[in-house]
């Protein structure tokens, strides 16, 4: 087994490949790393109800076990969560997870070398609250009904209790203002290679639809993760043939198109950009949660933004968002957290890309998908 | 007409002298600026200027901040690439700049009011042609949106 | 290993929000999404919780002790006290606490500010609009700051104002998000009507009068009417102590004064906010039963566990019934002991549920409420006549003696040409002989007001006449 190979698989247990999605493979992968000591700590998502679900970092084998598996409801980030702890962890991640791990990482919050990073596909988040008023309004059924949710042919689909299945599509849905939350929107990193091992159903085909696990294998800790599955006896694997790879790629290609189309549509270039900034920013009652959400942030509680930053400054923009603008000029990853908590509802995280894309694409650097430092950091500029 | 517009358009005409805060390394620019004097160049009362030991101690948050007391104009200035008295302190001032010139860009600030120039302790003309460009331009374009009230 | 999550509500004040503490060596707050008040958003202060939530020691008379030991002499000193004792509680605690707490004092119970007004006002007063209806709303019309006191009605009010609601603002400053900025002394020039929505503020310290006057012009105009409040369950505090007789806070210090009270029992409130330090100084024992940093110092503290480790019951200000997610009833236990008498949780929970109507606690569910009607109201505010003033703006840093990052106070920019103040400098404040000297931030406010969000001590109420100079 190696670096760059691609597997399908599931697991053994019968009651977690029940349990999880797809084959329950990842479950299995992150609970043999625990049992055959691999880590120490895994984390998980522990269930609270359909829309709800909190990560937590454990050493329990049944916790993982018993775990959530992902729900596209629960749009946690995990990078802050293992950040300046020391441990040797595995997690599952999504796309933006990935990219905050590896920016914790080159900031030495995270170290690398410890963290088994299992990447999981991801079309797109949604946010709880956002949920619960979609389904009543646009499904009109009540969300304690909901039994289950999956995402099949653009189709955002959600079974309730009576066993009958609702399904409008993503794109009514997000025209009506529901749907994912706006950052995975146009988001394109939809298979996260720059994981350790990258998990997904996209390519998996035939009688193995849902019951199975598509894996891309990105690194040596990858090929660690996997083999120690299946040495443990926790997971099976076989290779794909060339049809579910094809699929794979296709399915990658579209969804990342519609992530560019997205882009081009959020991202219209406005005139009066001061005033525009102003007005979102006026509301702003400085308590700092983007800052304390952001994964690529690592300064803690002395930090530029807030120690040159005074509430009684009566300045037309405050510098604690100058400073947090040019700061994720290079380092912002789009992850939508910082939209997500702003009690304000600021859609900060669009005003932060509307920093990054330009100076993101002029530098050709993409934070969080390789270790090149930031461009910031350089000593001297490549012409 | 926007209230700041109509501000702007009684500036210009009301002989109104823009504020720039000009940040000036303690070995090549500075010299130039001094230089500029002693040739008795001419040149408008505009400039403030700040002596730093190296064009590389500017960092941004001192140029957000003298726009946000209210400075019209902020010019960063230093030694020619290659003649840094600490090697590369200006190649790194390079790279902060490019950061801070997108950021400042994309805030809506007009690209006039933030410059850059290599200036070597002889060039004192250069010094005074640029601060007399400068003053030119941002008389157009009238007092910093980002000037706080009650400051002139 | 695994990681200590607890699910809980922000004790900043009786908006509801929900939130996760989790215990890694040090407390963290993290989102809790889908929590209904506030979607996981929290304010300042919930993002500060950590720091009102570092642990307290039980303590008898300076030295160290356990909780039951400290609980044991509190009954001892009560007892011995024959009746001169009060038990207050502004509400920052579970239902059910609450109505333990109520066995214990019966009589002698002060669980808020209500004050002197008609008692057909009080449902109005602490059972609160459901955000959705604010959100709804055409007409809003505001007599707080939101941004600084109820940050969390902020994007309720936006949300209102992008799908087409007027928002008026009756306020000593300018606020962003009002159509309409009107000055507290101009509020004549108020246009209600029967769309209109007011929000107001209640709390202990409020003047009586401009309540009054507010309801009163509310029930004038038919609009509705929904106040908001400080402590994390001032509606729960209401709903248990329904029918039961209470004095206000001003009579409690009236009473203190005189010497007819001499010991003052504290359920998780900090009497410090309410009460003038000289007249505490006159208790021969201050008890203070809490689970949070305390800022005043009492011969006894019960230290139980803070509030996100207790199992128990908020209502929130739209009458939302919310679960804490801990398990610890030592604070129960603790109020056992001062009773003589065990108090079983279950059998009060029941209670709290019967008391509002409920019969499972699901915080997505509203429980139904009448909006009852008051009687109409003669208020009598009387216009400032001071010339200066120092407005106190209590925000939940203040309601919970947490330090904030806002030394300074707002004031306009006529105010600092009149007082040729210096940028950068300071102001000096002059208020019954004592002076202090403050930075000032210049904002929209209204000529001649300071307005401040952190106590100086300098104070006398929300509304300060002072003499202000360079």
């Amino acid at each position: 087994m190696q670096k760059g190979e691609m597997y399908v698989g599931w697991s053994t247990k019968e009651d977690v490949r029940k349990r999880g999605g797809s084959g329950g493979l990842v479950t299995s992968m992150l609970a043999a790393a625990l049992e055959k000591k691999l880590v120490d700590a895994v984390v998980v998502l522990k269930k609270i109800n359909e829309f709800e679900a909190v990560p937590i970092i454990t050493s329990d084998v049944n916790e993982v076990l018993n775990s959530a598996g992902s729900l596209h409801s629960v749009p946690s980030h995990f990078a802050k969560l293992i950040a300046n702890r020391d441990l040797k962890i595995a997690l599952p991640a999504k796309g933006c997870d990935v990219r905050g791990i590896i920016e914790q990482g080159k900031r030495n919050a995270i170290n690398l070398d410890n963290t088994f990073i299992v990447g999981l596909n991801c079309g797109g988040s949604m946010h709880p609250a956002v949920t619960r008023e979609m389904l009543e309004v646009m499904y009109k059924i009540k969300p304690e009904d909901v039994h289950g949710e999956e995402i099949e042919k653009g189709k955002l689909i959600f079974e309730t209790k009576d066993g009958k299945e609702h399904a409008i599509t993503i794109d009514e849905l997000e025209e009506k203002g529901y749907g994912r939350r706006e950052s995975c929107r146009y988001c394109t990193i939809k298979v996260p290679n720059n994981s350790d091992i990258a998990c997904g159903n996209w390519g998996v085909t035939g009688d193995l639809v849902g019951k199975a696990t598509f894996v891309e294998i990105n690194s040596e800790k990858g090929v660690k993760l996997l083999q120690n599955a299946i040495d443990a006896g926790y997971v099976q694997v076989q290779k794909p043939d060339e049809k579910a790879v094809a699929i794979r790629v296709r399915i990658k290609g579209v969804m990342e198109d519609l992530g560019k189309k997205w882009k081009n549509k959020i991202f219209v270039p406005i005139d009066n950009r001061l005033e525009y900034f102003r007005k979102e920013l006026e509301h702003c009652i400085d308590c700092g949660a983007c800052k304390t959400v952001c994964p690529t942030c690592s300064c803690g509680d002395v930090s530029k933004c807030t120690e040159y930053h005074s509430r009684s400054d009566a300045y037309r923009m405050s510098m604690y968002h100058l400073v947090r603008f040019l700061h994720l000029a290079d380092a912002c990853i789009g992850c939508g957290q910082c939209s997500d908590v702003c009690p304000v509802d600021i859609p900060l995280t669009r005003l932060y890309r509307r920093f990054a894309n330009p100076v993101q694409e002029q530098l050709k650097y993409e934070p969080g998908m390789d270790m090149r430092k930031p461009p910031y950091f350089e000593v001297k500029l490549n012409e | 007409m926007t209230e700041e517009s109509a501000a702007s358009a009684d500036a210009k005409t009301n002989g109104w002298e823009p504020k720039m805060v000009v940040f000036c390394c303690n070995w090549c620019s500075y010299g130039g600026a001094d230089s500029a004097g002693m040739g008795r160049f001419q040149q408008p009362a505009s400039a403030r200027i700040i002596r730093v030991m190296c064009s590389g101690r500017i960092d941004p948050l001192h140029v957000f901040n003298a726009f946000l007391e209210g400075a019209d104009a902020v010019l960063v200035t230093g030694c020619h690439i290659g003649d840094c008295h600490y090697v590369n302190g200006n190649d790194k001032t390079k790279i902060k700049y490019r950061y801070l010139e997108n950021v400042v860009h994309e805030l809506g600030i007009e690209k006039e009011r933030l410059q850059l120039n290599w200036i070597s302790a002889s060039e004192g003309e250069r010094f005074a042609n640029f601060i007399r460009d400068v003053t030119a331009q941002i008389k157009k374009l009238g007092p910093s949106p980002l000037k706080p009230e009650g400051v002139a | 290993m695994t990681d200590n999550v607890y699910s809980t509500i922000c004790p900043g004040c009786n908006f509801g929000c929900g939130l996760y503490i989790r215990e890694n060596g040090a407390l963290e707050v993290d989102f809790r999404k889908s929590s209904p008040a506030n979607s996981g958003k929290l304010c300042r202060f919930g993002m500060n919780l950590p720091k009102l939530f570092a642990p307290t020691k039980s303590m008898v008379d300076g030295k160290e002790t356990t909780i039951e030991e400290a609980a044991k002499e509190a009954a001892k000193r009560i007892a011995a006290s024959k009746g001169s004792v009060v038990f207050l509680s502004l509400g920052n605690t579970t239902s059910e606490e609450l109505l333990a707490f109520q066995k214990i004092a019966e009589s002698a119970l002060y669980t808020g500010a209500v004050a002197a007004l008609p008692e057909d006002t009080y449902q109005t007063l602490n059972i609160g609009i459901p955000y959705s209806e604010i959100e709804a709303a055409k007409h809003i019309v505001l007599f707080i700051d939101p941004y600084e006191q109820y940050p969390l009605i902020v994007r309720r009010l936006l949300s209102a104002r992008n799908k087409g609601a007027k928002i008026s603002a009756v306020w000593w400053k300018d606020l962003p998000l009002a159509d309409e900025n009107i000055r507290p002394g101009d509020v004549s020039k108020l246009a209600l009507t029967k769309d209109s929505l007011i929000i107001a503020d209640y709390n202990p310290l409020s003047d009586t009068e401009q309540v009054k006057n507010v309801l009163a012009l509310a029930k004038n105009a038919g609009t509705r009417i929904t106040f908001l409040k400080p402590f994390a369950n001032s509606t729960g505090g209401y709903l248990m102590a329904k029918g039961i007789k209470q004095k206000s806070i001003s009579q409690l210090v009236e009473d203190i004064n005189k010497g007819t009270i001499k010991i003052l029992f504290c359920l998780e409130s900090d009497p410090s906010v309410l009460i003038p330090s000289e007249t505490l100084s006159k208790l021969t024992y201050l008890i203070i039963q809490t689970g949070q940093t305390l800022s005043t110092k009492a011969n006894i503290v019960i230290a139980h566990e803070p509030l996100y480790k207790k199992k128990g019951t908020l209502i929130n200000n739209e009458g939302r019934a919310q679960a804490l997610g801990g398990t610890g009833t030592s604070g129960l236990d603790a109020l056992g002991i001062i009773a003589g008498a065990k108090f079983d949780f279950d059998s009060l929970h029941e209670s709290v549920k019967k008391a509002i109507g409920i019969t499972v606690v699901d915080e997505f569910m509203m429980p139904k409420y009448e909006r009852l009607e008051y009687g109409a109201l003669q208020a009598s505010a009387k216009p400032m006549d001071a010339k200066t003033a120092l407005v106190s703006v209590y925000n939940p840093f203040m309601w919970s003696g947490l330090a904030d990052d806002n030394d300074f106070v707002e004031l306009n920019l006529n105010t600092v040409k009149a007082l040729k103040l210096l940028k950068g400098g300071s102001i000096r404040i002059k208020s019954n002989g004592s002076t202090i000297e403050k930075k000032f931030k210049v904002a929209p406010v209204q000529d001649n007001i300071l307005l401040t969000s952190n106590k100086f001590g300098i104070e006398k109420g929300i509304i300060t006449p002072v003499e202000v100079s360079r």
